[in-house]
């Protein structure tokens, strides 16, 4: 069923020009007072399903609603969202403050008010001393807050952002994190894309990973890290990690499988609520050996996201298009989560 | 409920003629932030043709088939005004395809007012540039020797013709810009305007021309632009021309809009 109060699509799926697959089957919902994350890597269809949403691309097949709006009814939709796309969408020849002029020409509202709906915003990112300058001459993290606080400027019910941190500098991203806290707190319903995982981890109540054109998974936070049902123990003793290894071999997997050396630690994946750290310390003390380091540390969302996609996610880096960077790979426990 | 109050509203307040002063304010700026492309570049070719071309072909304005007693310099001073609006032309074309390549247009096609108003408003400010074009190139002719014997009436056709002709023939290439989200596409049809000029009356009267060419000139504007602006020029007012004129500029301008029309579907079926 369309979610009324919110954003919902079912199967979406996107073919450009008849030949690319860029969204083979998406289907999401995000509802008031939600942030909803879609965590996935360079090309896996995040801002070709962010740009079905926002009605900026008709979908292929599928489809999707906002506030019970068709999203091929662009009438009805478009005043609902205040958007935030990859590409800023600012003209380099115009000041700050005459992008606020034309947003609100864009809007029908007067300047004055737009701008005093603006001003915690412009206060907020520290917007104030650019405003009478060429967005030309900004850097990257100037244009992108500027942007933000354009698609927020007439207090939209839906915003959708397009990996609205990217090239943030770390207290830029937090402001950025306060601001879309801020906006669940007032029942706004936010989805945006990411490559961060704390970012993802920290701000959403429910994440869709997106992995060639595909959602592999979806859930709050715990519920992704629960998927992969084991935690990282990690062990050093007054030995080399060759010894220690040979001393708990008979405790672990026949194959040696989820054991490997980091330095002169070992670093070994449990199950979740298993007595293995416990057998493995006791092993130790038995042997008289010291425990320099005994640490066991739940999922991250970085282990749930190799394991479902077979990668790590690095984001892109600044200045590089897509189709220069190459993704990290790692294999990782394959494809049983689908 | 709620939302759907704020859609009406917002619908019926943006078609605000301060919508459209703020687009076409920011469309000027823009054009007179780079003044040597869009205001200087467009005007020297045709100052070129008007000096250069009116001396090295002044002899053949003795040729049989020229109207008596003007000379070529006078001659082609409306084909030259006319070069310069076609020249200055592409200004909207070129700045929707950089609106749609750093995300401008997606950011106007989100909004309640969408891309039209934007688009009306560049338009208007090309008429702007392009009749002030117009003044500036008919003053060129008469400082270069070409005599003006009334004024306001050549002023007025050169500006109306010149200029409602520049927008209409802009119409390709944002048509074009439209289609093809490329500036490079669109600067690459800028030659264009040769043909289009050659194939009309504008730099050799009609019976010079030959016979297959007379043909196409008689169905291009630019003929009856040239002969309205030309006559005006010599204090006459050719009604017969310049309603032709505006006959074939109108029917141009029918067939760019719906060329437009046609790319910006393109662009919203993606």
């Amino acid at each position: 069923m369309p979610e009324q109060r919110g954003v919902w699509a079912e199967s979406l799926v996107k073919v450009y020009r008849g030949e690319v697959t860029a969204v083979s089957d998406v289907s999401l919902t995000a509802g008031e007072g939600e942030v909803v994350g879609v965590l996935g890597p360079n090309g896996a269809g995040k801002s070709t399903t962010l740009k079905i949403l926002t009605t900026l691309l008709r979908p292929t097949r599928g489809r999707a609603t906002v506030y019970g709006f068709d999203v091929l009814d662009v009438k009805g939709v478009r005043p609902l969202l205040g958007v935030a796309l990859q590409e800023v969408g600012l003209d380099p020849l115009m000041s700050g403050n005459e992008h606020f002029a034309v947003q609100a020409a864009l809007y029908g509202v007067a300047p004055d008010q737009l701008r005093r709906a603006c001003d915690p915003l412009i206060e907020r990112f520290g917007l104030g001393s650019y405003l009478e300058r060429e967005v030309g001459a900004y850097s990257g993290g100037t244009q992108r807050k500027l942007a933000l606080a354009l698609a927020l400027s007439s207090s939209p019910p839906v915003v959708i952002l397009d990996e609205p941190t990217a090239g943030l500098d770390p207290h830029s991203r937090r402001q950025v994190w306060e601001l879309l806290e801020e906006l669940r707190s007032r029942g706004k319903v936010v989805l945006f894309s990411t490559q961060y995982m704390d970012e993802a981890e920290r701000l959403c109540d429910k994440i869709y990973v997106i992995d060639k054109g595909r959602i592999v998974a979806q859930g709050s936070p715990d519920e992704l890290r629960a998927l992969i049902g084991e935690g990282t123990l990690r062990v050093q003793v007054d030995a080399p990690p060759a010894r220690l290894r040979e001393l708990i071999a008979d405790l672990l997997p026949v194959d040696g499988g989820g054991i490997e050396e980091d330095g002169e630690v070992l670093v070994v994946k449990v199950p979740l609520d298993s007595a293995l750290p416990a057998e493995i310390l006791r092993t130790i003390q038995l042997d008289g050996l010291g425990v320099r380091e005994f640490s066991l540390s739940p999922p991250t969302l970085e282990d749930t996201f190799i394991q479902l996609t077979g990668r790590a996610l690095r984001p892109e880096p600044l200045g590089r298009s897509t189709a220069d960077v190459g993704l990290s790979m790692h294999r990782g426990g394959g494809s049983q989560w689908r | 409920m709620e939302v759907t109050t704020a859609v009406a509203d917002r619908g019926a307040r943006v078609r605000s003629p301060r919508a459209f002063l703020t687009m076409y304010r920011r469309a000027v700026h823009e054009a007179l932030s780079v003044p040597a492309t869009t205001m200087l570049v467009p005007l020297i070719l045709p100052i070129f043709m008007l000096t250069i071309f009116g001396r090295v072909f002044a002899s053949v304005a003795a040729i049989p088939g020229f109207p008596q007693g003007v000379g070529y310099a006078a001659y082609i001073a409306p084909s030259v005004v006319i070069t310069g609006t076609m020249l200055g032309s592409p200004t909207t074309g070129i700045s929707t395809a950089m609106e749609l390549q750093t995300g401008f247009f997606d950011r106007m096609r989100l909004a309640p007012l969408g891309t039209g108003m934007s688009m009306v408003a560049r338009r208007a400010a090309d008429g702007t540039r392009l009749a002030f074009f117009a003044v500036v190139l008919t003053v060129a002719a008469w400082v270069d020797g070409v005599p003006i014997e009334n004024w306001p009436l050549a002023l007025g056709v050169a500006v109306v013709l010149g200029a409602a002709w520049g927008v209409v023939y802009g119409g390709l290439a944002l048509a074009a810009s439209l289609r093809t989200a490329n500036a490079e596409t669109v600067q690459a049809m800028v030659p264009l305007f040769f043909p289009v000029l050659l194939m009309s009356t504008g730099l050799v009267p009609m019976p010079l021309l030959p016979d297959w060419l007379q043909e196409i000139a008689r169905y291009n504007p630019v003929s009856y632009i040239c002969d309205s602006m030309r006559s005006a020029t010599a204090g006459e007012f050719a009604a017969s021309a310049t309603w032709k004129a505006l006959l074939g500029i109108a029917i141009a301008g029918v067939v760019t809009q719906v060329l437009v029309q046609l790319s910006s579907r393109y662009r919203a079926r993606v």
